[in-house]
């Protein structure tokens, strides 16, 4: 399958684009490399809007046979990664909606399982440090409602742009930097246990 | 000043150092309060920005691999194939639907003629007769075709143990000049039967393979329906 069949959308200097190419030419083992390159962003996004480790790479992995199975639906007007994330997140939300968001968005056992990719520049000692702040920051995020929690995740943890994030979401640059903004007020309120009152940060 | 988009170009970053350091400058004289909420907010951010990616299971990537290998072969089908696949399908339903068609009006045309024609064997002319066409059906019913020649009756039926010797409760049909058919299906099993001629006269099937004698000096004609 060529460029021409995706309209020309998936331009031949994304890094990202020969390997679709070459799925859609039917070489499966092609998308390994999306898979290594994205498993990580995306495992952790699905860990932050559920808070569960298990039911996260199982969603993660589902985006991804999904992105596969869909991948001549990709036209290439948005990032590969963006078009992941999208369905990465409507799992989550779908997933979030059947199931209620409950004790789990602090799991344990990710906790003590979960390799941060940069544990290693950390000293051993700190490891009861990390995650306690671990804790406290996916505390945090439970706070959120979900619409909340997938952009703060997405700004201020994954650190894309509002472009990235409009791509994702479908929604508008503007509404999108409120949301990220209430989401800041929210998550920081929470953090900071009550101690700044609405009157404070308005 | 509009606070909130203040803080919001800060947060986000669309603010220019002079920008940043007069918002800071002027917050410290006014606002000592508003100016630690501002710093309690880069330090959380700062730690979620800090906080690293979960890294999945070291088999994550070969378990993804796993469940591609073993979808289905079109499964990254561009919808261009979609619409190929579905155009030769309907082509092939169009080219299906033509022969049925035809197949369907050859064998119209067979049975037209077939019935017409009256059954394979010999029948004598102006004489009843009865032809019996039993197939292994998953019901165990079988199809019994009665034919009976009869040139000067207005009406046919056929009477017999199958409907407690009613007559006129199975009609046989006129085709052509002087061929009656009736056909009825009938579970297995051994009956006996005779024609009923415009309702009154009672006449025994001379084609029949076995006959047995009815009691009034008469014969009735013997069926039996195997599976």
């Amino acid at each position: 399958l060529n460029v021409r069949r995706n309209h020309g959308k998936v331009a031949d200097d994304d890094p990202d684009a020969k390997a679709i190419r070459d799925c859609l030419a039917g070489d499966r083992n092609a998308f390994r490399g999306l898979v290594e390159k994205y498993k990580v962003p995306i495992c952790d996004c699905t860990y932050r809007m559920t808070g569960n480790f298990h039911h996260a790479e199982d969603l993660a992995q589902e985006a991804f046979t999904k992105a596969f199975s869909s991948l001549s639906m990709f036209e290439g007007r948005a990032k590969f990664s963006s078009w992941l994330y999208r369905i990465a997140l409507n799992l989550c939300k779908d997933h979030l909606r059947h199931r209620a968001l409950a004790e789990d968005i602090v799991d344990p056992d990710a906790l003590g399982r979960a390799v941060l990719e940069n544990s290693s520049a950390r000293k051993p000692g700190e490891s009861a440090v990390i995650n306690e702040e671990h804790a406290r920051l996916q505390c945090a995020l439970k706070a959120l409602p979900a619409e909340y929690r997938e952009v703060f995740v997405l700004r201020h943890m994954h650190e894309l742009s509002y472009r990235e994030i409009s791509e994702i979401s479908g929604e508008n640059v503007g509404a999108l930097k409120v949301r990220v903004h209430r989401a800041r007020s929210m998550i920081v309120g929470f953090l900071e246990g009550g101690k700044w009152t609405a009157k404070t940060n308005s | 000043m509009d606070c909130e988009n203040e803080l919001m170009k800060y947060f986000d970053g669309e603010m220019s150092e002079e920008e940043r350091a007069r918002m800071l400058a002027s917050l410290k004289d006014s606002d000592p309060r508003k100016l630690a909420w501002l710093r309690a907010n880069e330090e959380w951010l700062g730690y979620f920005k800090a906080a690293g990616k979960i890294v999945p299971a070291e088999a994550f990537q070969a378990d993804v691999m796993k469940k591609i290998e073993s979808a289905p072969a079109d499964a990254t089908a561009h919808p261009v194939d979609h619409v190929i696949r579905m155009r030769n399908e309907l082509m092939r339903l169009k080219v299906f639907a033509a022969v049925a068609a035809v197949a369907l009006v050859a064998v119209s045309a067979f049975l037209a003629f077939e019935l017409n024609r009256g059954p394979d064997f010999q029948v004598p002319h102006d004489q009843p007769v009865v032809a019996r066409q039993p197939f292994n059906g998953k019901s165990g019913l079988a199809e019994v075709v009665f034919v009976l020649r009869h040139s000067q009756a207005t009406s046919v039926s056929v009477a017999g143990s199958f409907n407690d010797w009613k007559p006129g409760t199975l009609n046989l049909e006129k085709k052509g000049d002087d061929l009656w058919v009736a056909n009825v299906t009938l579970p297995q099993g051994r009956y006996e039967y005779m024609f009923v001629v415009d309702g009154a006269e009672w006449v025994t099937d001379p084609c029949a393979r076995a006959f047995a004698d009815d009691g009034f000096g008469n014969q009735n004609a013997v069926l039996t329906v195997n599976k």
